[in-house]
């Protein structure tokens, strides 16, 4: 009869029970948002975006909230100035970075996902494509990519003996060397020894940079003595249908300067082996790629084409200022061009990039490596751990004064039951029915109100029904015990409290 | 009216059985005090027989000690020392669940204040008591609705306490004290709270329950009417019965 009188109580006290359902929805709202995006979205970003990648057009934003292990000069700019002690701060990449798709998603690269102008590929109209997006403010930057599959032969000295070496899938790459000249590339960070950066007046020079992690696949560096490269480019055409096609029987050879190597750090492994030794390895983007001035690359593009201009890139990444721009554009441009597979970067995605995936071949062992989603959950652990528990006990306080407030008011309703031959327990039981109706009740709305969200969020990113359903029921589970706990512990204590009331003490001073 | 009599019998308790001239409720010896900077002897060493039937007010300065003396008769408090009995029943050998049956089965309790539960309609406020016990829903919906009828409110079964004047909310009150033929009825200044017409009609009221039903009742009242149907009056001060009357019966 005591659920009864707790549920009678809490319909005709219909107001006071809406503000208690209310407060408890508010809570649980605040932990749903809080699991949805700590959990079920990033990890399942990550699946997502690799199964549709491949795309000719990647839209992109820059700013992230990074970690500290992020904040290094090399890898992101610090809004408000690198020396910041923030925990967490919103960073930018760097420019360098940024205007390198490869750059930015490397492994990506090294899944195949990002073609360098093989068979197949769908060159994209630059001009076109400006055209199309001009106008939007949403958009801060067109970058284009220019690859050419290449050859590359070259010499290298081993115990004082020449060797000849064949780099048989080399990739020529057409970068912007001079916006350092006006300060705003840092490529001296990347650059590997005594190397230098082609200069601008080297637009249209042979000359290149070669990647020192080649190393790290199995090749010897060139000669130092006579750092000369012969780049081996096939023919290229492109057909009526638009496809781009490689002529490797018609080679045309180039000879380029190499004036310096590069490496990409992606990011450091710190670890302890069995033996208590500390190691540290730092990781490195390993691609076998040759990177050229983008005027010498037109120039050998020409040669190889037969005079067809560079105007059409192998893909094309635009740069969005705002994530949450993100979508929409992607949305747009896949209908604006029906013609191109056009991907968008979730956040979380992109920041694993930048945090480096590592290669196989490096001698940390492969639990700290981890695969490819060690990087990926980096910051959702972070962010959960931190905020989770917060605003759970944020969550918890606002059900605790929830129900204090209830049962406070209901002293001398407790009285008159005692008066009348209710035992302790009895009211107890009453008090703690009311509490967990109203909670799990509550509890229930502002999950679902949050829910619905994430769900649209979700589908939205193309993820798998049974997924979401998985993951809505794992995290409904999660929430709706924790609203059960948090009713059954702060509602414990005033009913045992009010169960230890004598009626006297309500019914004597009214 | 319905007949009241068949109401009052059909308790689902039977009331214990005591010996011819055994007082129904005895306190011997009791004391409580309070500790607010000095000690306060709210009750001190009072004891008191009362017979089944007997109509007994208490009357007393304000602060004698006449409610706590109520909440030791009734089993909603406990005394520092002495015992209390109820139909042979003794309060110092039960436990808490214990009491709470005893107050459940045995007694029942009228306040100033009414004290109904404010969410629950009349009849609701009635069947309480009788919820804690075995009988059918149905059958502690129709003993309810004969209580009702019994104080005079049969049409009101539905209103909120809100909506009824303070008579009838003090009727209701006196209809779920009765609800479970308790052995004694505990009326803490019953009246204390209505006009003067309301006031004559409670206490005819009481009196039709004590003389037609030999309902045993203790009343603290200052009221003229309930005094001229006692049996005896007791009066209080300083937390002891000073001296004892015989009422106007
Ligand atoms: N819970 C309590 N704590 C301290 N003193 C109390 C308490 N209850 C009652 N008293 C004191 O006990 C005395 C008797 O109170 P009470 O029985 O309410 O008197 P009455 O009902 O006759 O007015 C008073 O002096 C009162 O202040
Ligand atoms: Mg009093």
């Amino acid at each position: 009869m005591f659920f009864v009188l707790g549920f009678t109580n809490a319909r005709r006290n219909l107001g006071r029970s809406v503000m208690a359902v209310l407060g408890a929805a508010v809570a649980a709202m605040i932990m749903t948002s809080i699991i949805s995006l700590s959990g079920g979205y990033p990890a399942q970003g990550w699946i997502e975006a690799r199964t549709f990648l491949g795309a000719d057009i990647l839209v992109f934003a820059t700013k992230h909230l990074v970690g500290p292990e992020d904040l290094r000069p090399d890898k992101v700019q610090v809004v408000g100035g690198a020396a910041e002690p923030a925990r967490w701060a919103m960073a930018s990449l760097s420019p360098n970075v940024v205007c390198d798709l490869m750059t930015l998603q490397p492994e990506l690269y090294a899944q195949g996902f990002i073609s360098p102008g093989g068979a197949g590929a769908r060159p994209i109209d630059i001009e076109d494509l400006r055209r199309t997006l001009s106008g939007d403010p949403r958009i801060t930057q067109v970058v284009p990519s220019f690859f050419l599959p290449i050859r590359l032969t070259y010499e290298y000295v081993l115990d004082d003996q020449l060797y000849h070496a064949e780099l048989p899938q080399a990739v020529l790459r057409a970068r912007d060397f001079t916006v350092q000249a006006s300060g705003g590339l840092d490529f001296g960070q990347l650059l590997v020894g005594d190397s230098r950066c082609p200069t601008p007046d080297e637009q249209h020079g042979l000359v290149g940079l070669l990647d020192a992690s080649l190393g790290l696949l199995g090749y010897h560096p060139p000669n130092p003595d006579t750092p000369r490269l012969m780049v081996w480019v096939p023919a290229v055409s492109i057909g009526a249908d638009g496809q781009v096609s490689y002529d490797f029987l018609r080679e045309t050879a180039y000879e380029i300067d190499l004036v310096g190597q590069y490496a990409t750090r992606t990011g450091a492994v710190s670890w302890q082996t069995p033996k208590g030794d500390y190691m540290h390895e730092d990781l490195f983007w390993v691609t076998p790629q040759l990177q050229i001035p983008a005027g010498a690359f037109a120039d050998i593009w020409a040669g190889v084409s037969g005079g067809m201009p560079l105007d059409h890139a192998v893909q094309v990444g635009l740069r969005v200022d705002r994530l949450a721009y993100v979508e929409d554009i992607a949305t747009e441009l896949r209908r604006l061009l029906p013609a191109y597979s056009v991907v968008s970067v979730p956040q979380q995605m992109e920041l694993a990039h930048v945090r480096g995936l590592p290669e196989a071949s490096f001698s940390a062992p492969i639990e700290m490596l981890g695969g490819t989603d060690i990087p990926q959950t980096g910051l959702p652990v972070d962010l959960s751990r931190t905020f989770f528990v917060l605003v759970c006990l944020v969550a918890a306080l606002l059900m605790a004064t929830n129900l204090l407030f209830l049962v406070s008011e209901r002293r001398k309703e407790i009285g008159i039951l005692k008066a009348i031959g209710a035992r302790g327990t009895d009211v107890a039981l009453m008090i703690l029915t009311e509490a967990l109706t109203l909670n799990l009740l509550g509890t229930l709305l502002g999950f679902g109100l949050i829910r619905i969200l994430a769900t649209w969020t979700m589908i939205s990113n193309r993820i798998p029904i049974a997924e979401i359903g998985r993951a809505t029921a794992n995290d409904f589970a999660v929430v709706m015990s924790a609203a059960a706990l948090a009713a059954a512990l702060f509602g414990m204590l005033p009913a045992w409290q009010m169960a230890r009331l004598t009626s006297m003490e309500v019914l004597r001073n009214d | 009216m319905t007949d009241a009599r068949r109401v009052l019998g059909a308790a689902p308790n039977g009331q214990p059985q005591t010996g011819p001239g055994e007082p129904i409720l005895r306190a011997v010896n009791l004391n409580k005090s309070y500790f607010l900077g000095e000690v306060i002897y709210a009750v001190d060493d009072v004891s008191l027989a009362i017979d089944k039937g007997e109509f007994i007010v208490i009357v007393g300065p304000s602060g004698c000690g006449k409610t706590t003396l109520l909440s030791l008769l009734g089993g909603l408090d406990r005394p520092n020392s002495g015992e209390v009995l109820l139909a042979g029943q003794r309060y110092s050998r039960l436990n808490e669940n214990g009491l709470a049956q005893l107050r459940r089965n045995q007694v029942g309790f009228v306040f100033q204040f009414f004290n109904l539960i404010s969410h629950l309609t009349a009849l609701e406020n009635v069947s309480l008591p009788l919820r804690f016990t075995r009988m059918s829903r149905r059958a502690v919906r129709e003993r309810a609705e004969q209580l009702l009828d019994m104080v005079g409110l049969g049409q009101r079964a539905s209103h909120l306490p809100l909506q009824m004047s303070g008579g009838e909310q003090q009727r209701v009150a006196i209809a779920r004290a009765l609800a479970n033929s308790p052995a004694v009825v505990l009326a803490d200044e019953p009246t204390g709270n209505l006009d003067s017409k309301t006031k004559n009609e409670m206490a005819d009221l009481f009196l039709r329950l004590n003389e037609e039903f030999n309902q045993t009742f203790v009343v603290v009242s200052h009221d003229e009417g309930f005094a001229r149907f006692a049996h005896r009056v007791l009066h209080m001060r300083d937390g002891k019965i000073d001296k004892v009357e015989a009422g106007g019966r």
